[in-house]
């Protein structure tokens, strides 16, 4: 505590540019935000349901109900997965572009979805017909697998990880991972099945997949918000995350940990959906200022509202058919992506 | 020096296009049917029995020349791209150009019943088109008045409007029966579907004007590489020439990619291997990494075609998997 309290003296270089009052109110505008997608996300739905009912389905709950069973069997497990999804892609995706140095860093980019994939082709061959926690376990295998593969390949250089080596190590890993999927995928006839699931979807989510990821996932925020202070400083670059005494190779690693578990989660959930890790965290950081510790916190709060609006978007959208969740995101993503790819391109000189 | 060097090239291309042949007459040998080289032969001269002419005429030696050309042609444009943008890790797959054939392709066959003879002439020049105009949208994106175009600028451009296509044809993709989602699916791995005479008679005279085009501009290639202001400085007309040479590389890959699908790498790794083998000249790394890209693909190829797996397996499938790692150990050394 002490010798945080000395760093804390020394370490005023990071701009720490917006009141602290700011940024509560900013939490607490995105608290209310999410609280209103979830209301609306509740009682909208094939059949509508009111916002009483929704209250009563949750803390007064009665089987003998349709609509309670309803809202309990289906609606509340969509949104919980909507939401620990949202906070997982936002958290992984600040973290990822903080300690990478790379405004473009996104899960999607990374290898991870095409790991995720890949694993899920694996299973629907050669696991068929398994319990949704297999497919859950395997996808975050499948997960892991290729963001290691991306990493490893962009750091094994002489001169070390550069923004530009990870994006390209990223592709070319998405690019082999998807040669062997369609290979996979073509040889034994199971395409659409991968197809819709690589579209990104929460309509299936239940109880059992929730409960199972939830100490993964807060064991990433938990991390993530842990080593948010040494990311503010790492992004500053490793020179004077050096000088001031940081032990980079040990933050990388955490963060690493962190992504992974993140991102692991939220594709195991909802499938690999890109870009939600890329729009968030910049968007917070033109609100709440370049502090990783205010930038964290918030992308949680608001990726879980993100996804929540994105989900009921969804569901509007091309009714009664649901449109993709991985589709609604592109479409709000690649201008976004351009946008940002316009203006920090000074990072990939 | 220069001398040396130049022979060195003469003797690399020369043992690439001896390749490049025993590699074609290897590959008429095998397939599922078998023939043996005399057998094979024989049909060449014109006195095999019917069946043998068939399977030569019909089914191999299309395939095998399609094979060749598009992987020709998709080297060619990577290498004249690379130069372009003065980026080695460059190639007309990274650009958008195969997104939008394939989103071209997806709407066609989503609309049309893919049977019928109509089709077979609208989907490859569909499939052009598409590849055209996702160029276009890259270079209008990335343009930027009164500057030079950034390559790194054209570069990000390219791998959004390729996320934004993927995710478009993913949306197609969902509503297709199965029958049309797999050859949707097909199209996308790089399957060399237009191995017919008639679409090869069509693909042949574009890629060789293309290319003796982009050949006897190899001066202009070679002072491009040196970058924007040191060309200005050279004399050389940067945007007119720019803009000349990247349409010839856009309409080769947009060609190639009508008739075989989305191959990637083979524009990427083909210049790497030539300029190891033959060095930084246009004037010969053109030559070079067309014949490699070409001998690539007729490998790839083949053993598509020889080896039997439960399913047809596209070509392109097969360069992705033969050449990442080879991309990966590249990014590895490159500085």
């Amino acid at each position: 505590m002490k010798k945080n309290k000395k760093l804390d003296d020394r370490t005023t270089v990071i701009p720490d540019l917006r009141g602290k009052s700011y940024f509560g109110l900013f939490l607490l505008l995105g608290i209310l935000l999410l609280l209103l997608s979830v209301a609306a996300s509740i009682s909208f739905g094939s059949a509508s349901m009111s916002l009483k009912m929704a209250w009563t389905a949750i803390f007064n709950f009665d089987p003998e109900l349709t609509e309670h069973q309803i809202i309990h069997a289906l609606r509340i497990p969509r949104i919980a997965a909507d939401i620990i999804a949202g906070m997982c892609l936002a958290v992984a995706g600040a973290v990822m572009q903080g300690y990478t140095r790379n405004p473009l860093a996104d899960s999607g980019l990374m290898g991870v979805n095409a790991g995720a994939a890949l694993a899920m082709a694996v299973t629907l061959v050669f696991l068929p017909g398994q319990l949704q926690t297999t497919t859950l376990l395997v996808s975050f295998i499948g997960a892991g697998l290729g963001a290691g593969l991306t990493y490893l390949a962009a750091s094994l250089n002489r001169s070390g990880m550069t923004p530009q080596r990870l994006v390209l190590a990223g592709i070319s890993i998405t690019m082999l991972f998807g040669a062997v999927g369609s290979f996979i995928s073509l040889n034994y006839g199971i395409g659409r099945a991968l197809a819709y699931w690589t579209s990104g979807s929460v309509a299936g989510a239940t109880w059992v997949e929730i409960r199972l990821v939830i100490p993964w996932f807060l064991g990433g925020l938990a991390l993530s918000l842990f080593i948010a202070r040494s990311i503010t400083v790492l992004n500053l670059g490793e020179e004077i995350a050096k000088g001031f005494g940081q032990r980079i190779v040990l933050v990388k690693m955490i963060a690493t940990l962190a992504v992974l578990l993140l991102a692991g989660v939220a594709v195991a959930l909802v499938g690999p959906i890109g870009f939600v890790g890329l729009i968030i965290p910049h968007i917070m950081r033109f609100f709440v200022g370049v502090d990783y510790r205010y930038i964290i916190p918030a992308s949680a709060i608001y990726g879980g509202a993100l996804m929540v609006v994105a989900d009921i978007a969804g569901r509007l959208i091309n009714r009664p058919a649901e449109t993709a969740l991985g589709i609604i995101f592109a479409m709000i993503g690649v201008p976004f992506f351009l946008l940002i790819a316009s203006k920090e391109r000074r990072a990939f000189k | 020096m220069n001398v040396v060097k130049s022979h060195k090239a003469t003797i690399w291309i020369l043992s690439l296009l001896i390749l490049l042949i025993a590699g074609a007459i290897l590959s008429l040998n095998m397939g599922k049917v078998s023939l043996n080289p005399l057998e094979v032969f024989q049909v060449l001269l014109g006195q095999g029995p019917d069946e043998h002419n068939l399977v030569v005429y019909k089914f191999r030696l299309p395939r095998i020349v399609l094979a060749i050309l598009v992987g020709f042609g998709m080297a060619l444009a990577g290498a004249v791209m690379q130069a372009l943008l003065r980026n080695d890790l460059a190639d007309p797959g990274m650009l958008g150009i195969s997104s939008g054939s394939g989103l071209m392709v997806l709407l066609i066959i989503s609309t049309v019943s893919i049977q019928g003879t109509a089709i077979t002439l609208l989907l490859p020049s569909m499939a052009f088109l598409g590849g055209l105009l996702a160029a276009a949208l890259i270079y209008v994106l990335a343009y930027r008045k009164r500057r030079m175009i950034s390559s790194t600028r054209l570069v990000l451009t390219g791998v959004a409007i390729n996320m934004g296509l993927s995710a478009l044809s993913l949306f197609l993709t969902l509503k297709l029966d199965d029958q049309k989602y797999e050859f949707a699916q097909r199209w996308q791995a790089g399957y060399l579907w237009g191995d017919k005479w008639s679409y090869i008679s069509l693909l042949a005279p574009w890629v060789l004007l293309l290319f003796a085009y982009i050949l006897s501009n190899f001066r202009t290639l070679n002072v491009l590489v040196l970058g924007n202001e040191i060309s200005i400085g050279l004399g050389v007309a940067v945007k007119k020439k720019f803009l000349r040479l990247a349409i010839a590389a856009v309409g080769i890959a947009s060609g190639c990619v009508a008739l075989g699908g989305s191959i990637f790498f083979i524009g990427l790794i083909s210049p790497h291997v030539a300029r190891k083998l033959v060095g930084h000249d246009y004037k010969v790394l053109l030559p070079t990494s067309a014949l490699i890209g070409a001998l690539l693909l007729l490998v790839a190829d083949t053993i598509a075609r020889t080896v039997s797996f439960k399913s047809d397996i596209p070509a392109g499938i097969i360069v992705t998997m033969l050449s990442v790692p080879y991309f990966l150990y590249l990014l590895m050394r490159s500085k």
